[in-house]
């Protein structure tokens, strides 16, 4: 088929031939779980998904009733909205790729977007789609729960979410009783993790004083379907990323201390992991603004190829 | 063939056996580290495989190996890009095992079809190493391991003997050898792929 001569010459080919550069989400994404060497599932498959999701219910719920004393007026609607987020499935507080372990929320802080301001000023860190910011001209209001975070590994991924409010108008001005806009608390804690909750303006607060440092609200969770295909490999589907952003899948496996990051073509809403042949993989997607920061996830959706 | 990677001044050998030491217990020193080596490994894989999917799936591998290992790494003068290829070139060889497969015919065509140094002036010899190209990608990884690390790392990886030999623990002479022994060896898998498609 070829002689001695021939397979060297296309050998030496092969090593000298140009090659496609990584992609630098993958790389600043793969540098990122290096680092923090938190994608494995393999902690977060030992307790079952139902559980996990118990904890978070317990834990948000308590943090709310400790808020709602406070300020004695959060009633059915919040649990109703609260009940909502998760079911949307909000980060798991043993989820490890989120690092920080949760305690419960303590405090509850309203703020305003007003359609001409970016929410940056309004609350250092918080970052939210562009497209999910209210037109110029007209405001919105959102309530967070603040969440204190009781250890943290990871000071680069703090998952929430914020779900746009079901109230209308323009209630950019503080109400009496409610907390303070542009401003997200904590009660014990430098870093945050928020969860947002929708409730109407009636909502009050009582956030301690405590500064935070750059809490991150992800916007909005992200839907995302795993599915093992005919072939080898499992297919992931994913809704629309918000606009300006870049989709990277994290693929976690157990007893794997790092995980896979993939970068799926831009605009595609699936990905085919071919590589995942045998055994349970945990998934998950990020939607990555250019500046690194991730403004919507999933949660994690388990796999057995 | 060419010895692509070492030839460093001893000062920046210093500085990465310094960085490799302070990476062993500083993740911010691995990250600076794996900063330095994630495209050539990326590219190392990219080469074997013609994916780049895969190259994907295999540099993630071989740094998470890497951060494992790396506390028993011990400085053998050739630096760390090296081992990592050694490392890399072990992670194909699981992905192949564990897929059961080799990768796709049709991205290994499209692959071998985008290298450069396939263009040639007659049709009919481009597709012929065309082919050789996926032929040698399908074969390979099914190769006695020592002759794959040897033609792998000598030939992909554009490593000097010193440092080929330096990653697989031998004497030039050892690894020379080797090689010759790899490239027969691939050569009659060549040819047995060949009977095994015309039958």
């Amino acid at each position: 088929m070829s002689d001695r001569r021939d397979l060297d010459r296309v050998l030496t080919d092969m090593g000298a031939a140009p090659t496609t550069p990584p992609d630098p989400i993958f790389v600043r994404a793969l540098e990122e779980r290096l680092i923090a060497a938190d994608m494995s599932i393999e902690s977060s498959a030992r307790i079952p998904f139902a559980r996990r999701r118990s904890v978070r219910v317990v834990a948000l719920l308590a943090g709310l009733f400790v808020a709602s004393s406070a300020a004695g007026v959060v009633g059915p609607p919040v649990v109703r909205r609260l009940r909502h987020v998760l079911h949307l499935g909000a980060a798991s507080p043993s989820d490890t790729s989120v690092g920080p372990t949760l305690a419960a929320p303590t405090a509850v802080a309203s703020f305003a977007i007003d359609g001409d301001l970016e929410i940056s000023k309004t609350i250092p860190g918080v970052i939210v789609p562009a497209d999910s910011l209210p037109s110029p001209g007209t405001s919105t209001t959102r309530v967070v729960a603040v969440v204190p975070v009781v250890s943290s590994t990871s000071s680069t991924t703090l998952p929430a979410e914020v779900v746009p409010s079901s109230s209308t108008g323009l209630l950019s001005e503080p109400t009496t009783g409610r907390g303070p806009t542009s401003t997200v608390t904590a009660p014990t804690t430098s870093a945050l993790t928020t969860s947002a909750l929708t409730t109407s303006a009636s909502t009050s607060t009582t956030p301690d004083s405590t500064t935070s440092t750059e809490p991150r609200i992800v916007v909005p969770p992200m839907d995302l379907l795993c599915q093992k295909v005919s072939g080898p490999g499992v297919r992931c589907t994913w809704s629309a990323a918000p606009a300006g952003t870049t989709i990277r899948i994290l693929r976690g496996t157990p007893g794997a201390t790092v995980g896979r990051v993939f970068v799926p073509t831009p605009g595609s809403t699936s990905y085919l992991d071919a590589t995942a042949t045998s055994g349970t993989y945990g998934y998950r997607i990020q939607a990555v603004a250019s500046d690194g920061h991730v403004v919507a996830q999933s949660a994690y959706v388990t796999v057995v190829v | 063939m060419t010895g692509a990677v070492i030839d460093r001044p001893s000062s920046d050998q210093d500085a990465e056996r310094e960085l490799v030491e302070r990476a062993k217990h500083d993740r911010t020193a691995f990250a600076e580290l794996y900063r330095a080596n994630v495209d050539a490994v990326h590219a190392f894989v990219q080469r074997t495989t013609g994916s780049r999917d895969v190259a994907d799936e295999v540099t993630s591998a071989t740094f998470e190996r890497a951060l494992r290992s790396l506390p028993g790494f011990e400085w053998r003068g050739s630096g760390v890009r090296p081992w990592l290829f050694r490392i890399a070139s072990n992670e194909l060889a699981t992905w192949h095992r564990s897929s059961g497969r080799a990768v796709g015919s049709r991205a290994q065509d499209a692959a071998a079809a985008s290298l450069g140094m396939l263009a040639a002036d007659d049709p009919a010899d481009f597709r012929r190493r065309a082919e050789l190209v996926v032929a040698i990608r399908e074969v390979l990884p099914n190769l006695r391991p020592n002759y794959r690390d040897a033609i792998t790392l000598r030939y992909l990886g554009t490593m000097s003997a010193e440092d080929a030999a330096a990653v697989l623990g031998c004497s030039k002479a050892t690894l020379a050898v080797t090689l010759h022994r790899g490239l027969s060896s691939l050569r009659t898998a060549l040819e047995q792929r060949a009977k095994d498609r015309s039958s």
